[in-house]
């Protein structure tokens, strides 16, 4: 059965549509990544299919229920790890994960047990009873998590549960993802960051302005690129006055990116241009440092898609 | 189920709030204590009052030695403030003489039973008020004196009073009892405090905004009008609380009085803290700043405490102000509490009542409403 189903759902803010016919099949079992920048609608996406967002048209449904008909047995299937961290500071971390699986019902023993084990499961057993004011980012990044999966939901959904921490926590956070994954849960990830989406997620889905681009496979969507050829010219000088309208404008050239002294240049594999770019570079004394092929990834990909990098 | 987890949670939170519990309740002992001391001059003998008129008639046969006791006592009074004291026959043409101001009060010593009854005008001024304090006191100490007596009469060198049945009160137009500074104060300083609860009731909502934690509820299976509700009774309880620690403290400790009926007076406190928390409740749904919401608290508080009374008595302001009073539900509060405790009269209770329980229901409807917003309410 589908876990999650959005049918040609829509969703506005005034003049802004935030999501836009974005239909969506997610099985159950699956690690299934959302990928998009700043504004794509992921976390809008995700907050219609928590039920806190109505939307406007279209129909969504959690584990064979519509959410808008039976809101509060959609809402008991899922657990949430918002995007931004949300705890209280004046309950400790115990008290916190205990306040909200008892939301979903577990009481006694059984609140206090499961309340350890996601406590435990995050690594943060040695704080339980200690104040979430005294932790660091990533420490509140995890209890952000544990108050998501105390009551063993069946969706769990992350909402760029990594940004701003440190490597280690991350590092801890991408492993739960897996093993929550291995315990049965079916797990939908939102994150800019292609890397994490790359190692962890068994199904992408791109979006980009409130609309699914791209949707597959890691190794299907960078098939969906196997016509291109993508190199990394590095150049000696950060200010040397490179414009990207003028590289476009090279035969072949489909979409380039420019980050400090780095130039990504995505071109048609079936034109020879190579040439015609080196030229461009001495033409206008720029001096290149060095110059190297890259597989194709999901950064290009999405670069390829839209003709904008994944980042700001 | 879901409803008693958040309030539990609201009150735990709440505990945990050392600053904010410090305000609430240490701040209003304090100023409880400071005012009363200060101010105490507004209620007791230690201001100067040197054109104030007192008349005074005796209609007594039997207890002499009190009307001497009272006599002695109204020319210590006499020296000590400056106030004057003139014997009079006639009942009537005093009483209009008080009226027209030419005098402050009347002070008619009764027997059977024996009694010591003020007439004053309707907020009189500050001699009065030191008048009855004084007269309350001298009561009191004649009082201790009698039970002495009665026990020991060789020591005090006094006949025994055999008619003397233990009946000898106070009673002015409007007062039975005599309100002291640190009295008043008590009263007044916990509601002041108390209208300060709709910070609590604020913070109740802004504070789940503002750590991203009603979302967070919200996607829980808990609908809106279950947070709401949960969030609602566990600010009041908390503010309810807090007012009963200053009352029980200020009692207990400072040995103010709170009357005989501290049900009503109990009652009274609740039906306040429901008001003035629903007050901050809405106010979070209305203004999202926390900033302007404070200010706008800070800006209506002060006014409607003061106009209630709070700072000062109204009968030592204008009538101007006594009239447009009427606005602040503080005045209500107050002179239901006054009432109570120390007239044992009802009427405003009922008023106040209404007052409260009235606002309450407006800012709970306000805050439902605009709480099933989804998209914008907890934003
Ligand atoms: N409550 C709201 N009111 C008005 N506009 C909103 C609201 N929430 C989101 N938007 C707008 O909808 C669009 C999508 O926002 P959304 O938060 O879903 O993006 P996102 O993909 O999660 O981005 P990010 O990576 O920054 O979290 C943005 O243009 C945003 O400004
Ligand atoms: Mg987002």
């Amino acid at each position: 059965m589908n876990i999650v189903r959005m049918d040609q759902v829509t969703k506005s803010f005034g003049d802004i549509t935030a999501v836009d016919k974005m239909s969506l099949d997610i099985e159950e079992g699956e690690i299934f990544g959302l990928l998009g920048p700043n504004g794509a609608g992921k976390s809008t996406a995700i907050n219609m299919i928590t039920g806190l967002l109505h939307f406007d048209k279209g129909s969504i449904s959690v584990l064979g229920s519509d959410v808008k008909k039976e809101k509060m047995k959609t809402k008991g299937y899922i657990g949430i790890v918002p995007q931004e961290v949300a705890i209280y500071e004046e309950l400790t971390s115990l008290e916190n994960v205990k306040f909200f699986a008892s939301l979903y019902g577990l009481k006694g023993n059984e609140l206090e047990a499961a309340a350890l084990e996601a406590l435990e499961f995050t690594g943060l057993s040695e704080n339980a009873k200690k104040f979430p004011k005294t932790f660091s980012g990533g420490m509140k990044r995890r209890l952000n998590i544990a108050c998501a999966i105390a009551h063993k939901p069946k969706l769990i959904i992350m909402d760029e549960p990594t940004v701003g921490i440190d490597p280690q926590s991350r590092n801890h956070i991408l492993q739960s993802v897996k093993k929550l994954n291995e315990q049965g849960s079916t797990i939908i990830y939102t994150s800019h960051y292609m890397e994490e989406v790359e190692e962890i997620c068994s199904r992408i889905a791109i979006m980009d302005h409130g609309k699914v681009i791209a949707l597959g496979t890691c190794k299907e969507l960078e098939d969906l690129i196997s016509d291109r050829n993508i190199v990394l010219i590095t150049v000696m000088d950060l200010l040397s006055g490179i414009k990207e309208d003028d590289i476009k404008q090279i035969p072949g050239v489909d979409a380039v990116e420019i980050e400090e002294n780095i130039i990504k240049i995505s071109s048609f594999r079936e034109v020879s241009n190579m040439d015609k770019i080196i030229n461009y570079f001495t033409s206008n004394g720029i001096s290149i440092k060095s110059l190297e092929s890259k597989m194709p990834d999901l950064e290009a990909v999405f670069l390829a898609m839209t003709g904008r990098k994944l980042r700001d | 189920m879901k409803i008693y987890r958040i309030i539990v949670k609201e009150i735990l939170k709440n505990v945990r709030d050392y600053k904010g519990n410090s305000m609430m309740v240490l701040f209003p002992i304090v100023l409880i204590t400071i005012l009363g001391v200060s101010f105490s001059g507004l209620f007791s003998g230690t201001i100067e009052f040197d054109d104030a008129k007192v008349l005074y008639k005796v209609e007594v046969e039997e207890n002499k030695a009190f009307v001497d006791a009272f006599e002695s006592f109204s020319s210590m009074l006499e020296e000590e403030t400056g106030i004057v004291f003139e014997k009079t026959e006639d009942f009537e043409g005093s009483k209009a003489r008080v009226e027209a101001k030419a005098y402050s009060a009347l002070v008619h010593i009764s027997e059977n039973p024996l009694q010591i009854s003020i007439y004053k005008n309707e907020g009189a001024g500050l001699d009065t008020t030191l008048l009855e304090n004084s007269i309350a006191s001298f009561i009191k100490s004649y009082d201790g004196i009698m039970t002495i007596a009665e026990n020991n009469p060789a020591a005090l060198g006094m006949q025994r009073l055999q008619e003397y049945e233990g009946n000898v009160q106070v009673r002015s137009l409007d007062k039975k009892r005599q309100v002291g500074s640190m009295d008043y104060y008590a009263v007044t300083m916990l509601t002041l405090i108390l209208f300060y609860a709709s910070l609590t009731g604020f913070w109740a909502i802004r504070g789940e905004v503002e750590q991203n934690t009603a979302p967070r509820i919200l996607c829980a299976p808990v609908s809106s009008f279950e947070l709401l509700t949960g969030k609602v009774i566990g600010s009041i309880f908390v503010s309810f609380v807090q007012g009963l620690v200053v009352l029980l403290f200020s009692k207990l400790v400072l040995k103010t009085y709170w009357g005989e009926d501290l049900l009503s007076v109990g009652l009274l406190i609740l039906s306040y803290a429901i008001m003035t928390t629903s007050l901050g409740v809405a106010l979070a749904f209305l203004i999202k700043s926390s900033e302007a919401a404070s200010g706008v608290l800070n800006a209506i508080i002060p006014i409607f405490v003061f106009l209630g009374g709070g700072y000062m008595p109204l009968s030592a302001m204008g009538s101007v102000i006594s009239t447009i009073s009427v606005i602040s539900p503080v005045k209500w509060i107050n002179s239901a509490l006054f009432g109570v405790i120390f007239d044992g009269s009802y009427s405003d209770m009922f008023v106040s009542l209404l007052v409260n329980l009235g606002l309450a229901a407006l800012f709970i409807t306000i805050s439902a409403l605009f709480s099933r917003r989804r998209d914008r309410a907890y934003a």
